[in-house]
This record gives structure tokens, C-alpha cells and sequence, in this order.
């Protein structure tokens, strides 16, 4: 009993001497450096702009509304890539169930490649070959409404000018309407086309851990098949497939972080220009863990809450 | 709520097919299967004849530079991928053959270690743990008491960067994963709590900035002197990132060795190590091997992250070379990333394939 303690109170001096001896070195080197060590600079001026930003925001804004637009930034885009990375998820899952011999080949193709390969080479691929060759604003396409050049895609947006949605065209930019950057389409889907095969992965097993004899029985009291996958399949399959889903989209939203690579303006992206520009590495990685890990603790927690509260859970 | 009584007898279903399906009725058994074939003969008659042309037929195999493969109408250039090579795979180390060497040990390591009729594996194991190491340090950064001239990290690039972050990741990241999760299970409230928050604080962080911490925080919390390497310091976020996530699929396994086997081991008059060593991990580890090895396939494609602190991955290599004016143009950017995805997937089918096959071993050996 006392050996435990003693283990134990050995084990806490070890880890809060490294603590302290990391704490007495990083005091000296920030010093040396002369690095900010407060909060202090949030309120400076940034002075760097943002390719893409929800809320206001110029080079004259301070660096807090910078990280703060950043991180908007971030949540926008894993939602708006959560969301259809579902949908393509699903129906290539689907797909793969099918009875169809060809289908189902044709659909484990799509997951085996597409998450066989780096999401950086995914994001560089969208970013690059299919975004860069788009036209000056003074050619600008319009497709039904939606305007695309370099510096964007425009679409009609109820807010700001629509439906009478006509982009004011000069020879530098289009003005009006809902503007996504370049680089915020190729990070949407860049991360729906990797994340959907993880996810028509999580839905096969699902579909595949219901039992035989569910469908079976369905089928034989007389339900049709799109009923029983409806009825029947779908919501114990859902139910398995639930927690996977939900690491997924955390881990879809720790995935936008590779937003640095292509220069958009993420969370990760900003930081880093601050970290550059400050040298204040503690505070804006601090601010970046914040983000990252407060949401994936809320999510379990909600996630938890979900599986108590409904019949979703424990049978 | 549907009503889903019947008032009459739906007509009997045909038998269920007693043999099985030929070709045809595969394909056009019936309106809906044979529509599906359709569109889908219908899509690839349209998009393969491109992809065949642009691949091969029009590809540009040949060429001093990129002009040829700048021309309207060019597909695929080889040539640049022919002229980049060295580049690609040893960035500017000037000594390929000593990368040669290095992958080739390590290569007969893996085969060693992995073939089913392997024997002696604990050399295999004790070469690949501890040999490699020092023989890749010694081989790659060079000692000049052997008449190997030092070759400094700044000029280590390519794909001998990214396989030497994925060799010492894995190197690192199973040892680590399992003390990690034999940590989180121990009755030492101490040392529990402590292996949860580092395990759970790696996983709730992006790679990204857990390779930033390890790039600018460690030589902020280390004295001035004692800077690790620009190559060490991202080793050693691999390191940690993927002994975290290693943790969680060891600890999955030491759930599925019932109770009874450690409480056995102890009737036996076995140490604590002994049991571990002997009963508790092998069954552990053996259950999850497929989880271990898609950890691997995911900490592999982890590595194109390195280049976000300054380093020269293959992948990174490759954007690099993408930008040089003699070989600047769209399709030859192509190219290049039609090259990274090959070298990608086909290491990680290779890892997944073997992962499928072991995984069918286990279980027909349970059974």
C-alpha cells in the first residue's frame, strides 16, 4: 500500500518537475526572444487580410477578430463538408450493398482510392487542377445564376441581392451576391469526396451488423424492400452506425486544419500567420486547442446525451 | 404510423436460385439490374477512352523540358516525372545508395517480420526495433569514423523523408501505444489520469498542431542549447500523435482477453510482467492487428503533413518541383499528382491488403 503511494507521489514530483523545468526554460527563452507572453496582442493590429470571412473584416482589424473569423471560418466549412460528405457517403454505401455485381465493384473502387490517398493530395488536386485554370473576373462565367472566376464563386444569395441577383461586372471584380473563395471550394470538397468514403464504410458496417433474420422477417410479412430498408434496416443500422459518424465529422473538422496548405483562411491558417508575425506560439496554439478540443468535447457529451435520452442507445 | 396489415395473399415467390448466377443474370437479370449495367457501360464508354488517351496515347514520354508537354493537346508528361525522380525520391541527398541500403534493410525486416512461415522473429522483432535505428542513423546521417561523410537533415528530402517519418512513427508508436494503454488501465489513480490526458489531448488536436507544438514549443521548453534537430522535432509529434491513437486500438484489444486468462496466469505463480508479457499482450495485440495496421495506412498518409514545419516529403517534393520554370505548366502539375496518388496507394493498398488477409486468418482460426 505504502510502495503504491509512494509510486505515485514519485510519479506526480517527476511530471511537475518537468513541468516546472519546461516552464523555467520557456520564460528564459521568451525573454531572450522578446516575445509577447499576455493576451495583449490580440488587440493589435493585424494587418494581413483574409481570402474569405463571415463577419467584417479588413487588414485594420485587430489580430483577436483575425483568429475570431478564422475559427468562423472553420466551423463553416466542416459543416457544409459534413453535410454532403454524408450524402455522397451514404449513396456510395449503398451502392456497395447493392446486389448489383457491378455497382458494388464499382463503388468499393471509389472508397479503396479515395481514402487510400492523402487528404492534402486531394486538397492540393481541387485547389490546383480544377480551380486555378478559372477565368479573370472581366471573363467571368455565369451558370445559371451562379458567377464563377478566379477570385470565386458567386451565388445568388437572399441577403444580399437576390432574386434579382445581376453581379455588377467590371474589369476587377464581380460585386454581390454570396462569394465563396477558391480555396474554400476546393477545401469543401476536398474533404466531402475523402471523408464520404469513411463514411460509406461506417454505413456499410452498420447495414451489415443488423441481422439477416430483421430483413428476412420484414420481407416476410409482406413489407417491400424499399420499406424494409426504410423501416427496418435503416434505423438499427443508423443506431450502430452513430458513434463512428460522429469521430468522423470531429475528425472531418480536425481535417480542415490542412486549410494552411492551400491558404485558407482557417483557424490553423491564421494562427500560424499570427504565430509568424507575434512569435506568440503559446497563446495562438492555446486558442487553436480551445476550439478543437472544446468542440469535440461538447460533441461526445451531446453525442452521450443523444444515446441516454432517446431509444437510439443502449437496447 | 403505415398500417401494414394485409387483407390478401400476395402470389407465391418464385424458388430462391439454387445455383449460381451466371454472367448474364448478374448483369441483366432484370429491368433494374440491366438498366444499372447500362448507365454504367454508357459512363465508362464516355470517361475511359479520355483517361486511356491522356494517360498513354497522348502522354509526352520523352522530352528535354516541359515545352512539349506545354502544347495544346498534351496529356500526361512523363518525362517530368522521369527528370524529377531523383528529386522525388531522395530530395538533395547526394548519396542515393545509401537511402538504397537503408530501405532495403528495413524492407527485409518487414518481409522477415510479417511472412506467416518466418522464423526467429524475435531477431527479426530486436533488428527492427532497435538494429534499424542505428544502422539508418549511422547509414543516412553518416559517420565519418567508417568513411561515411555527414549528411545534414537539410538536404534529406522526398519520399526518404516520408518513409523514414512513417519507419520511426510505427517504430515509435506501438511500444509507446502500448505503455500508453496499459497506463490508462492501471489501478494507480496517478498514473492513470496522467496517461488519459496526454492520450486525449493528442487526440482532441489536430496533427497540425500537435507537429506546430512540437516545432515551436520544444525548443521554447528545452534550455537553448539543446534544440532538437528540424527533422527530430516533427519525428517526435508523428511519434506522440500516433502512440495516441495507438493507445486506443491496443486498449480495445486488452478488453477482449477475458479476465480469466490474467487471473490463470497469477494462479500460476506468474510476475505481473511475465503475465503481461506472456498471456495478456500477444492476445491483446493479435486482436487487433487490422486496427494496428490501418493506424499504420493513416499514420503513412499523416506524413504530407511534415511539410507544414519545413520539410521535403514526397509530396512536398513534388509541389516543389511543380514550380520549377523549366517544367511549369497545368498538365505537368497534373501529372505529378497523378504520380504522389500512385506512390500513396499503392503502399497503403499494400498495407490494407495485408491487414484483410491476416484478418481472415484470425478469424477462421478462432472459429
Amino acid at each position: 500500500m505504502t510502495r503504491r503511494v509512494a509510486l505515485q507521489i514519485l510519479l506526480l514530483l517527476l511530471v511537475a518537475g518537468l513541468f516546472g523545468a519546461a516552464f523555467m526554460n520557456a520564460k528564459a527563452n521568451l525573454e531572450a526572444r522578446n516575445i509577447p507572453t499576455s493576451f495583449a496582442f490580440l488587440w493589435q493590429t493585424a494587418g494581413f487580410g483574409l481570402n474569405q470571412s463571415l463577419i467584417p473584416y479588413s487588414p485594420l482589424d485587430s489580430y483577436g477578430r483575425a483568429l475570431l473569423s478564422g475559427a468562423l471560418n472553420t466551423l463553416i466549412v466542416s459543416l457544409i463538408a459534413s453535410a454532403l460528405a454524408t450524402v455522397f457517403g451514404f449513396a456510395v454505401g449503398f451502392a456497395r450493398l447493392s446486389p448489383h455485381w457491378a455497382l458494388a465493384r464499382l463503388a468499393g473502387l471509389y472508397v479503396e482510392s479515395l481514402r487510400n490517398i492523402p487528404l492534402l493530395l486531394h486538397l492540393l488536386f481541387w485547389y490546383i487542377v480544377l480551380l486555378a485554370p478559372l477565368p479573370a473576373p472581366e471573363h467571368s462565367v455565369s451558370l445559371g445564376g451562379i458567377v464563377l472566376n478566379n477570385r470565386g464563386i458567386y451565388f445568388p444569395f437572399p441577403l444580399l441581392g437576390w432574386p434579382a441577383f445581376e453581379p455588377a461586372r467590371n474589369a476587377f471584380n464581380v460585386e454581390g451576391g454570396l462569394r465563396l473563395a477558391p480555396e474554400a471550394a476546393a477545401m469543401i470538397a476536398g474533404l466531402t469526396f475523402y471523408t464520404s468514403s469513411y463514411i460509406a464504410e461506417i454505413l456499410r458496417a452498420g447495414v451489415q451488423a443488423v441481422a439477416r433474420g430483421q430483413s428476412e422477417a420484414a420481407l416476410a410479412l409482406g413489407l417491400s424492400a424499399a420499406q424494409t430498408r426504410k423501416l427496418v434496416v435503416l434505423p438499427q443500422a443508423l443506431r450502430v452506425a452513430l458513434p463512428p459518424l460522429v469521430s468522423q465529422y470531429l475528425a472531418l473538422t480536425k481535417n480542415s486544419s490542412l486549410a494552411a496548405f492551400i491558404g485558407f483562411a482557417d483557424l490553423m491558417q491564421v494562427s500560424g500567420t499570427i504565430l509568424n508575425q507575434t512569435g506568440a506560439a503559446l497563446q495562438t496554439l492555446a486558442a487553436d486547442m480551445a476550439l478543437y478540443f472544446g468542440l469535440s468535447v461538447l460533441t461526445l457529451a451531446l453525442m452521450r446525451r443523444i444515446e441516454r435520452g432517446s431509444d437510439w442507445g443502449g437496447r | 404510423m403505415t398500417d401494414f396489415l394485409r387483407s390478401d395473399f400476395l402470389p407465391a415467390l418464385p424458388p430462391p436460385p439454387s445455383r449460381e448466377q451466371s454472367w448474364r443474370e448478374k448483369l441483366f437479370g432484370d429491368a433494374r439490374a440491366a438498366a444499372i449495367t447500362l448507365s454504367l457501360l454508357v459512363g465508362a464508354a464516355l470517361l475511359l477512352p479520355s483517361v486511356v488517351r491522356y494517360l498513354f496515347i497522348d502522354a509526352v514520354w520523352r522530352a528535354p523540358d516541359g515545352a512539349l508537354c506545354r502544347a495544346p493537346g498534351a496529356g500526361a508528361c512523363w518525362a517530368y516525372v522521369a527528370a524529377k525522380a531523383p528529386f522525388f525520391f531522395y530530395g538533395a541527398y547526394p548519396y542515393p545508395w545509401r537511402v538504397n541500403l537503408t530501405f532495403a534493410l528495413a524492407g527485409v525486416l518487414i518481409v522477415w517480420l510479417l511472412h506467416p512461415r518466418g522464423r526467429a522473429k524475435g531477431y527479426a522483432l530486436a533488428g527492427f526495433f532497435l538494429g534499424l535505428p542505428v544502422a539508418g542513423f549511422v547509414l543516412l546521417y553518416g559517420a565519418p569514423a567508417l568513411g561515411l561523410p555527414v549528411v545534414g537533415t537539410n538536404l534529406w528530402g522526398g519520399a526518404l523523408v516520408s518513409l523514414i517519418m512513417a519507419l520511426a512513427g510505427i517504430a515509435a508508436a506501438l511500444p509507446g501505444g502500448v505503455l500508453l494503454a496499459l497506463g490508462r488501465r492501471s489501478d494507480l489513480p496517478a498514473l492513470r489520469w496522467l496517461c488519459v490526458g496526454i492520450i486525449e489531448f493528442v487526440r482532441g488536436a489536430p496533427l497540425i498542431a500537435v507537429l506546430f507544438m512540437a516545432n515551436v514549443l520544444l525548443p521554447l521548453f528545452l534550455p537553448p542549447d539543446w534544440a532538437p534537430d528540424r527533422l527530430l522535432r516533427p519525428l517526435f509529434g508523428i511519434a506522440l500523435f500516433a502512440s495516441a491513437y495507438m493507445a486506443e486500438v491496443v486498449r480495445g484489444g486488452l478488453a477482449a482477453v477475458p479476465r480469466g486468462q490474467d487471473e490463470a496466469a497469477q494462479a500460476l505463480g506468474l510476475s505481473r510482467v511475465k503475465t503481461l508479457r506472456l498471456i495478456v499482450l500477444p492476445q491483446a495485440l493479435g486482436a487487433v492487428i487490422p486496427g494496428i495496421v490501418n493506424n499504420f495506412v493513416a499514420l503513412f498518409k499523416d506524413t504530407t503533413l511534415v511539410a507544414i514545419v519545413g520539410l521535403f516529403d514526397f509530396l512536398h517534393a513534388i509541389e516543389i518541383a511543380r514550380l520549377d520554370p523549366v517544367w511549369a505548366g497545368p498538365q505537368i502539375a497534373l501529372t505529378g499528382y497523378i504520380f504522389a496518388a500512385a506512390f500513396y496507394l499503392g503502399f497503403c493498398l499494400a498495407m490494407s491488403a495485408y491487414a484483410r488477409r491476416l484478418e481472415k486468418k484470425l478469424a477462421a482460426a478462432r472459429r
